[in-house]
């Protein structure tokens, strides 16, 4: 079923869509630079291992709080642990929280949200209502109250933030069913006889997708920030597992004889989190022109 | 006006109801049996049933939960384990949480509404970038960090301020200032750079609108057009920004109090957590609840007072 008109449907209009986008990215440099630091990250948890010049758990106790040095670029932590290694290795736990918890939340808010806004009446009152209960309930009190049912891990704070961080996209999810469906291709393809399942997966949800597109990539800096706050109160990864925020607890105690231990790890999520802030605006710009930020 | 009043009161009932069932169940299904944490960790099965007869525990989930909600619309949320009044304890905390919110809002509002409007006014300038790059910095910021950087800086090695504790304003009004300026700071530059990128958007769809260019076109003053005309249309959405940021408010005192060691509602939240208090928490997550559902039917009557638009068609913003 294709509604194109035989003039321009000569060259593929999906591949022009996809150069011309490709061209307004590339004219951001900020957008540019987010793109390359955020993959350097997720390339960072990955290869970990082979990165990383110590492992995480390795103890110097002859070379603990240790200045930086050729043997350890950025210093030792209270129990001889080389900090550049369980930066590298932290990495892991910030970008798997961001991204699973994001794709957790996109994965219950997306068909919430679609069926609120196509199918209106009854059962979106019902979403809408169960929305705003959970956005009653401030993050982290959720996740803190997962964290105390479920037990701390980081399964259980990603999971405690993408229930977190759901509802916002479900009201961003309906708001674009909403306007989505009184479109004319639409109509057109109820006035077809297309079935709903159709209609949404055809015409519904790849209209949206630039938004989601943007929403998810300005969720996981939220959610790596969550994950080293959640860390950092002991209701994320446990020790010795390295993490940014477990790092930073364990350096308040040492704020006055080695301030570096709380500095490295604090400039790492905030890198971590710019990196995809910077992506999501830069994605947002060239996806959504109507938003004017 | 009163239709719309009654909704949305209506609505903000029901969401307070649900959350109290929510808070209900999500209690009982913390791990652990709350009649072993209130004994004090006794674990002889005849003190256990007097505990539980105490506190009501030997009854049906529904009865249990009739009886809490009855006796909690009467402002009596139960003891805790110590044998506390919930209410009274989360009374006492709860001011200080306020004073530490309001300060960090004022300042928020007053960072993110001034450097909103000038870089809508002076867009693409170099006013502008600063601002913009102020905000998307205070967004990637972890505020956290930021509060154990100021320790180290301010506290650690000027010593100009204390980098913990806290004293009440009636107490020693200079030093209560002393012990919240960091605090505030932290929890504000996160809701300024929030408040920064609504109010430039808001500025910017303001300045392009019709009613802009007729006051330009009366040959108003380009101060007058700004404040009255663009500024005062703008002020609306940010309203409800304003309101819907309060969850990510609590949210941040409660970190913020954590690290700065400041006895507030933030604190009180996850003390009850460590101590499996569970009557404590109950109450706790009901007045954070219902505080968020209070201030977010107080936004929606400002926005309706501030547009009238809105009391026509009864749409939510």
């Amino acid at each position: 079923m294709s509604f194109a008109d035989p003039t321009i449907a000569v060259i593929d209009p999906r591949a022009r869509r996809r150069r011309l986008l490709r061209r307004r990215f590339l004219r951001r440099p900020l957008a540019v630079v987010g793109l390359v630091v955020s993959t350097l990250f997720i390339l960072t948890a990955i290869l970990a291992p082979w990165l990383a010049p110590y492992s995480a758990g390795t103890s110097d106790f002859t070379a603990t709080l240790g200045h930086s040095s050729g043997k350890h670029l950025l210093g030792t932590d209270e129990l001889g642990r080389d900090v550049l290694s369980r930066i590298i290795w932290g990495a892991r736990a910030s970008i798997e929280a961001g991204v699973l918890a994001t794709m957790l939340a996109m994965a219950i808010a997306v068909p919430l949200g679609v069926i609120a806004g196509y199918y209106r009446g009854f059962v979106d009152t019902v979403i809408a209502r169960m929305t705003d209960v959970l956005l009653a309930f401030p993050f982290l009190i959720v996740a803190v109250g997962l964290a105390a049912i479920l037990g701390p891990s980081l399964t259980n704070a990603t999971i405690a933030l993408g229930v977190g961080a759901a509802p916002g996209l479900i009201r961003v999810a309906r708001g674009e069913a909403l306007a989505l469906r009184e479109e004319d291709y639409v109509r057109a393809a109820v006035a077809n006889g297309a079935s709903d399942a159709r209609i949404l997966t055809r015409h519904v949800l790849p209209n949206m997708l630039s938004t989601l597109i943007v929403q998810a990539t300005v969720a996981i800096p939220t959610a790596i920030i969550g994950e080293a706050v959640l860390s950092f109160l002991g209701l994320g990864v446990q020790p010795p597992t390295p993490s940014w925020g477990v790092m930073l607890a364990d350096a308040q105690s040492y704020l006055a004889q080695a301030p570096r231990l709380a500095v490295y790890p604090g400039i790492a999520i905030f890198l971590c989190s710019l990196s995809f802030n910077l992506l999501g605006d830069g994605l947002r710009d060239v996806l959504d022109p109507r938003t004017t930020r | 006006m009163g239709g719309f009043l009654l909704r949305k009161a209506g609505a903000a009932l029901i969401v307070v109801f649900c959350s109290s069932v929510v808070v209900f169940v999500g209690v009982r299904a913390l791990p652990g049996d709350p009649a072993v944490a209130l004994s004090g960790e006794n674990r002889d099965p005849a003190v256990l049933a007097a505990v539980r007869e105490k506190y009501g525990l030997d009854q049906p989930l529904p009865v249990q939960y009739v009886k809490w909600v009855g006796r909690a619309v009467r402002g009596d949320l139960g003891v805790d384990s110590r044998d506390l009044p919930v209410a009274h304890t989360i009374v006492t905390r709860i001011p200080i949480t306020l004073e530490l919110a309001l300060l960090s809002v004022a300042l928020g509002m007053l960072i993110g509404i001034t450097s909103g409007v000038i870089a809508a006014v002076r867009r693409g300038k170099a006013e502008d970038h600063a601002a913009t790059t102020f905000a998307l910095v205070g967004l990637s910021l972890p505020h956290f960090w930021l509060g154990l950087m100021m320790i180290i800086l301010f506290a650690v090695d000027l010593h100009w301020l204390p980098s913990s504790g806290y004293v009440s304003f009636g107490q020693h009004p200079i030093q209560n200032l002393e012990h919240m300026v960091m605090p505030a700071i932290v929890l504000g530059t996160g809701l300024s750079a929030v408040l920064m990128r609504q109010m430039r958007s808001s500025m910017l769809a303001s300045l392009g609108a019709d009613y802009v260019r007729t006051a330009r076109a009366k040959g108003l003053t380009e101060a007058s057009v700004i404040g009255k005309h663009a500024l005062r249309n703008s002020l609306i959405t940010v309203t409800t920004v304003v309101g819907l940021q309060l969850g990510a408010l609590i949210s941040g005192a409660v970190i913020t109090e954590q690290i700065f060691v400041i006895p507030g509602f933030g604190r009180l939240t996850l003390e009850a957590i460590n101590q499996r208090d569970y009557t404590l928490l109950q109450g706790v997550v009901l007045v954070a609840a219902t505080g968020y559902v209070v201030v977010n039917l107080l936004v929606d009557v400002i926005y309706s007072l501030l547009n009238p638009r809105i009391r026509v068609t009864g749409a939510a913003p």
